[in-house]
């Protein structure tokens, strides 16, 4: 719940996101990534669709990119793996820019892992990934009193299912702002 | 000289030809089926209904051994109420063992006045059909709980034909988890029968509650709870619901487990900046870092004897099992097998090691034998974790999805039975299996 | 002749170290103190003649004569004194050298004596071992002519054996049918209880009619595990008949009463 207040602030972004996205759902990192790189090259293409708004400039599209960047806050990884996606890459430089420019920001990262192997082992496994991420974070500039991490393991899934789809979602860290 | 011994000789083989005549033939194997057991209704001298049948409790007790198959009531041709009614023809034709028969007497009668219960006096009977006679008589002064003495009797008669200590008597504590209307999930932790019937809860939380652990006397339990949106280790009374915080690190505070004198508490931290296993002392709250190593150390379970710990690690590139030292921190690798083994735990006499074992993909509950090279799956469903070994050493109790839900299982560490607890409505998990109670 | 020469050498050499060593810790601490020292020595030297030259000198003549006098009997006195001082220098010099003599002697005669007290003792070990050697080469023989009648002994119980099983083989084959269908119906009905481990024996004395009906069980070895002893019982009880040879001459040698050992091997 306050995961969602908090980021209500990027929704205007995130509904751009998802227009410019097309229907793709599924919150692979793949999708993420295309997502923001279409925001980025179709800018001036779909201005012609866009009947009510006026042209926008440069510096206007850039931040709207970014924006759109800073409303992906759950980053997935593979079975097993602690090691943050390559293309997660764009996503996490976004944050670390906007923490690194706001001090008084802070964040919160949340590792999980999927259902299978046992609970305790999870643990650990999700505070790896918690922890990668956070490393990337700070070579990134983010100062450390920043970050905080902590590890649910398998205890708080997003998606109920025993197969490979629920899983793949399952093993992700959320980055949540404070 | 040498004539006498000669002689000798020859009178030592004239023995042992003798004693060729009295015919010795070895049996060195044998089957593990389950014995057939008769348990009559007891009989009732009051007046009125019982609220427990307590023959009922003792047959479904003495089925869930595995080693026992109780006759269905059905099928009995009589129902004596003492060893003098019995007539063995009828039970051995029946193709009965062993046969339980047994009276129940009302003490005091339930005092509306001072709401206290009804008590009940209770004798009960065990008769060898084969041998046709009886094996051994018990009597139950008084007992208010029908069915706790119903556990007890259903020890008393396991004992007495196994030579193993019944857990009938013990408890279980596992982890619910109800997902309310709203979506919001409850988190119980509960402690129930060793049969799963009268569950009772413990602790009700919004956020999860994990590894729940025994003291070794039954009395209190630790538990990780992420109350406060961060992992902590607490202890609670079970009868008085105090609690304490014991850990509340940065990172993780994890998996506690009760050293076997309940002195210490093993744990994981990663208060270092890596998960490794720690031991508390209870009194003075020190804390002794066990293992070092940058790989992943969790689930650290005492050894019966205290002297060392098993764990799970991944410091081989696959999480494993490894043995450590409890004054030494020396490590050994124990499991081999696959490329995931994890929460394991030492049977009561050392000789096997129950884990979590991936196989083509799935999850079982596996045995392996520390003495001999000998491994197998107890169980063949695709999810199953959290296994707990029952005080005996006899039965295993895990988790595993049924249906699409977290229930539990239980299956002989021999593999000769095996058995789903009721469910109940959410999903359960991480059963404990507690310590003798009593 | 080197080795007795040596024990001087090393002796003088001995001498020569202590002194230099003597010598060497004396002054050495007192280097800086030498010359002062030196000094005041050669002060005290000059001293003691100055009381003779003080003498008084009244009254020369007299006192010259006197004198003189005086003198011849000091000089006779001094010759004489010197005579016995040298005739008591050669005295003990003679007695050194006598007791040098003796001493050598002495240890001549040790030594000799060594040697016939080594040589006696070399004896000795040599007669020892003469009859240990002896002893054993007659234990030896003794040992292998036992070993050779025990291997007699066994070669003709072997033979009596192979004769009387011989007698016996048509029997046997019939006691080996029945004693395997014995043995297999039980493990059929024996149901081990969870407390029993590999170890573990007990063994069961029972009693049949003819037509294999178990008449009575009893446990003649009990494995001391109660739930164990009950489950090998149970298991015949079970069996009720248990097969065995029509034959009535058989039944009654081999089968009216058997022992059933159980010795789980596989737990």
């Amino acid at each position: 719940m306050k995961k969602m207040t908090s980021n209500a602030k990027f929704l205007a972004a995130l509904v751009l996101g998802a227009t410019l996205a097309g229907c793709q759902s599924q919150p692979t990192e793949e999708a993420v990534d295309t997502a923001a790189a279409e925001v980025i090259e179709s800018g001036t293409h779909e201005v012609s669709g866009m009947t009510d708004s006026a042209v926008k400039s440069q510096e206007e599209l850039a931040a709207e990119a970014a924006q759109a960047l800073l409303a992906m806050t759950v980053f997935y990884f593979d079975f097993d793996q602690a090691i943050v996606k390559t293309d997660a890459y764009d996503v996490l430089q976004a944050h670390a820019t906007f923490l690194s420019t706001n001090p008084a920001a802070a964040i919160r990262l949340e590792g999980h892992a999927d259902e299978r192997g046992t609970r305790e082992y999870n643990i650990a496994l999700g505070e790896r990934r918690a922890k990668a991420v956070e490393k990337f974070l700070l070579v990134n500039g983010v100062s450390a009193d920043q970050i905080e991490t902590v590890s649910y393991g398998e205890e708080r899934p997003v998606e109920g299912g025993h197969d490979e789809g629920s899983w793949a979602k399952n093993r992700r860290v959320e980055l949540v702002y404070k | 000289m040498y004539l006498p011994k000669m002689m000798m000789a020859l009178f030592l083989m004239q023995v042992s030809v003798f004693a060729q005549a009295q015919l010795r033939i070895e049996i060195t194997q044998g089957g593990d089926d389950p014995t057939p057991i008769a348990i009559v209704p007891f009989n009732w001298s009051g007046a009125g209904l019982l609220k427990e049948d307590v023959a009922n409790v003792v047959a479904a007790d003495m089925g869930r051994s595995g080693q026992f198959r109780p006759l269905e009531r059905a099928d009995m041709l009589s129902q004596p109420r003492s060893s003098k009614e019995v007539f063995y023809r009828d039970w051995r034709v029946l193709g009965v063992d062993y046969l339980v028969v047994g009276r129940i007497d009302s003490v005091n009668l339930a005092s509306v006045q001072t709401s206290s219960p009804a008590s009940y006096g209770l004798s009960y009977e065990l008769m060898d059909v084969r041998a046709q006679k009886p094996i051994a008589s018990w009597k139950i002064a008084e007992v208010k709980d029908l069915r706790a003495a119903a556990h007890h009797i259903s020890d008393t008669i396991y004992q007495k034909l196994t030579g193993l200590r019944g857990i009938f008597s013990t408890k279980l504590m596992y982890v619910s988890v109800v997902q309310q209307g709203s979506g919001e999930k409850v988190y119980k932790l509960e402690v129930a029968d060793a049969d799963g019937q009268r569950p009772r809860t413990l602790l009700e939380s919004s956020e999860p509650i994990m590894s729940p652990v025994w003291s070794p006397d039954g009395k209190r339990v630790a538990y990780v709870s992420f109350a406060g949106g961060r992992p902590a280790i607490y202890i609670q009374n079970r009868f008085t619901g105090k609690r304490i915080k014991l850990t509340g690190f940065p990172g993780i505070n994890g998996a506690p487990d009760w050293s076997p004198d309940g002195q210490k508490m093993a744990m994981v931290l990663s208060k270092d900046g890596n998960p490794e296993i720690y031991i508390m002392d209870m009194k003075t709250r020190a804390l002794r870092r066990l293992t070092h190593h940058y790989a992943i150390d969790t689930e650290p379970r005492w050894t019966k004897d205290g002297a060392a710990l098993v764990f799970t690690s991944n410091r081989g590139g696959s999480p494993q099992i490894y043995k450590v030292d409890a004054l030494s921190g020396r490590v050994v690798r124990l499991t081999f097998r696959g490329s995931y083994n994890a929460r394991a735990q030492t049977s009561p006499d050392g000789h096997d090691l129950v884990m979590v074992h991936r196989e083509n993909g799935q999850f079982h509950i596996s045995v392996q034998n520390l003495q001999r090279d000998l491994f197998a799956n107890l169980t063949k469903t695709s999810l199953d974790e959290s296994p707990s070994i029952s005080p005996n050493g006899s039965m295993v109790i895990y988790a595993t999805q049924h249906k699409n839900m977290g229930v539990l299982g239980a299956v002989a560490i021999n593999g000769s039975i095996k058995y789903l607890l009721p469910a109940r409505h959410g999903e359960v998990r991480e059963p404990v299996w507690s310590p003798y109670l009593n | 002749m080197k080795n007795s020469l040596s024990p001087f050498f090393k002796a003088a050499l001995l001498h020569a170290f202590v002194i230099v060593l003597l010598v060497y810790s004396w002054t050495a601490p007192q280097e800086p103190l030498v010359k002062p020292k030196f000094n005041t020595i050669q002060a005290s030297l000059v001293a003691p003649p100055k009381p003779a030259a003080v003498a008084p000198k009244p009254n020369v003549d007299k006192k010259r004569q006197q004198e003189a006098k005086k003198r011849k009997a000091q000089e006779k006195e001094k010759q004489k004194k010197l005579q016995e001082k040298k005739r008591q220098q050669k005295l003990a010099k003679e007695k050194a050298e006598k007791t040098r003599r003796l001493a050598k002697e002495e240890k001549r005669r040790k030594e000799q004596e060594a040697k016939k007290q080594l040589e006696k003792e070399r004896k000795a070990a040599k007669e020892k071992k003469r009859k240990a050697d002896q002893k054993a080469e007659l234990e030896s023989m003794r040992k292998k002519e036992a070993e050779r009648l025990s291997e007699l002994e066994k070669l003709r119980a072997q033979e009596t054996q192979r004769l009387e099983s011989l007698e016996y083989s048509e029997e046997q084959k019939i006691i080996s049918q029945y004693r395997v269908a014995i043995q297999q119906q039980v493990q059929r009905t024996w149901s081990r209880p969870p407390s029993a481990r590999k170890g573990m024996q007990s063994v069961l004395k029972i009693a049949m009619i003819p037509g294999g009906e178990v008449v009575s069980v009893s446990v003649v070895e009990s494995s001391g595990n109660a739930a164990f002893d009950r489950s090998v019982e149970q298991a015949v009880r079970r069996a009720g008949i248990l097969p065995v040879p029509p034959d009535a001459a058989i039944f009654d040698r081999h089968f009216r009463i058997i022992e059933l050992i159980f010795r789980p091997e596989d737990l």
